[in-house]
């Protein structure tokens, strides 16, 4: 059931016209299979009358109803585009880890310039650094960078949150003992050396890599002992660890 | 969507039917259109649905009763090329 006369967004008018005529396209493509020639839709367009409406953030119409009076017109034209037009003039769906601008946590204002300077994601974002395109320089110059750039990373770190699967005790070559925690994603910021503490003691961190971090026991283990270590700046991985 | 309104795709396929072929045997003549254009007032019914999509009923003008409490008429127009469909399709 569908709530009449609702304000509607004009992008979302539009997706809706584009799939009504996908349909008509499916309907003639079935069509053509009996018959080897068939009519395709060119071009399309569609006047409304419509009252709009701002609100400060964004335009909506109301479509006219009977009787009503002074609508505004506007005029929908679709024309038909060949496939090279569209590979040439459209993103590519995103990457499976490219993040789009909606999920990284800042504020309103922000999302709003970034998508009208064009951005959609943080790969769109990273495509600009590429390109030594200077955001401050053409957009309003009231994006605060730095908290943009640690959102990013925070995003990127959730999708690839650190996992712990096994803490061992083991003795390196000098029969020293170390403490071995193995996982994944427990290095993913090389500018970040982790910082551990068995105890609320602060312990070295011999080693470390993506699977594996290495930590030197420089006091006996307990049987029960509490485990902490920062990975990077937005990790902290907190494990009990029971000696036997 | 009013039960008196189809979607938008529906009433394009029905409004969209190109004439048959006019097929003269004895004189050998076989014509065909090539390209129509549509252009009709037409009745809206645009809302929302329960998953937030846009849903855009239609239908040409149901009434030719002239009142003064009118509906308010929208426009289309599309046109249509008759195009050959090769086997690989």
């Amino acid at each position: 059931m569908t709530i009449e006369n609702t304000a509607w967004q004009l992008e979302d008018f539009v997706d809706s016209l584009v799939v009504e005529l996908d349909k008509t396209r499916e309907t003639l493509a079935v069509k053509a299979v009996n018959k080897p020639l068939s009519y395709s839709v060119k071009e399309v367009s569609l006047d409304l009358q419509t009252f709009p409406s701002y609100d400060g953030d964004q335009v909506r119409f109301v479509t006219a109803q009977p009787g009503q009076e002074g609508a505004s017109k506007i005029t929908i034209q679709l024309n038909s585009i060949t496939d090279q037009q569209v590979r040439a003039t459209t993103k590519m769906p995103g990457a499976r880890t490219d993040i789009p601008i909606e999920r990284i946590p800042v504020d309103k204002a922000t999302k709003k310039q970034l998508r009208k300077l064009g951005v959609q994601s943080v790969d769109d974002l990273e495509h600009l650094k590429q390109k030594n395109v200077d955001l401050d320089q053409v957009g309003d110059g009231d994006i605060d960078y730095s908290t943009l750039n640690k959102q990013i990373q925070k995003s990127r770190r959730n999708q690839a949150p650190p996992i712990v699967t096994a803490v061992s005790l083991a003795l390196d070559e000098e029969d020293q003992p170390y403490l071995r925690i193995e996982g994944a994603n427990l290095s993913v910021d090389p500018a970040f050396p982790p910082v551990a503490a068995i105890n609320q003691h602060v312990v070295e961190v011999i080693s470390r890599n993506d699977g594996e971090l290495r930590l030197r026991l420089e006091h006996d283990l307990q049987a029960d002992n509490e485990l902490v270590v920062a990975l990077d700046e937005f990790s902290v991985v907190k494990v009990n660890v029971k000696a036997r | 969507m009013d039960e008196a309104f189809v979607p938008l795709s529906e009433m394009m396929r029905d409004m969209g039917s190109p004439p048959a072929d006019l097929l003269d045997e004895d004189a050998g003549v076989h014509t065909y259109v090539t390209r129509f254009e549509l252009e009709s007032p037409v009745e809206l019914d645009i809302g929302i649905d329960e998953r937030g999509q846009v849903v855009i009923g239609s239908n040409p003008p149901l009434y030719v009763v002239d009142t003064s409490y009118r509906p308010v008429y929208h426009r289309i127009r599309f046109a249509a090329e008759r195009s050959e469909v090769s086997d690989d399709h």
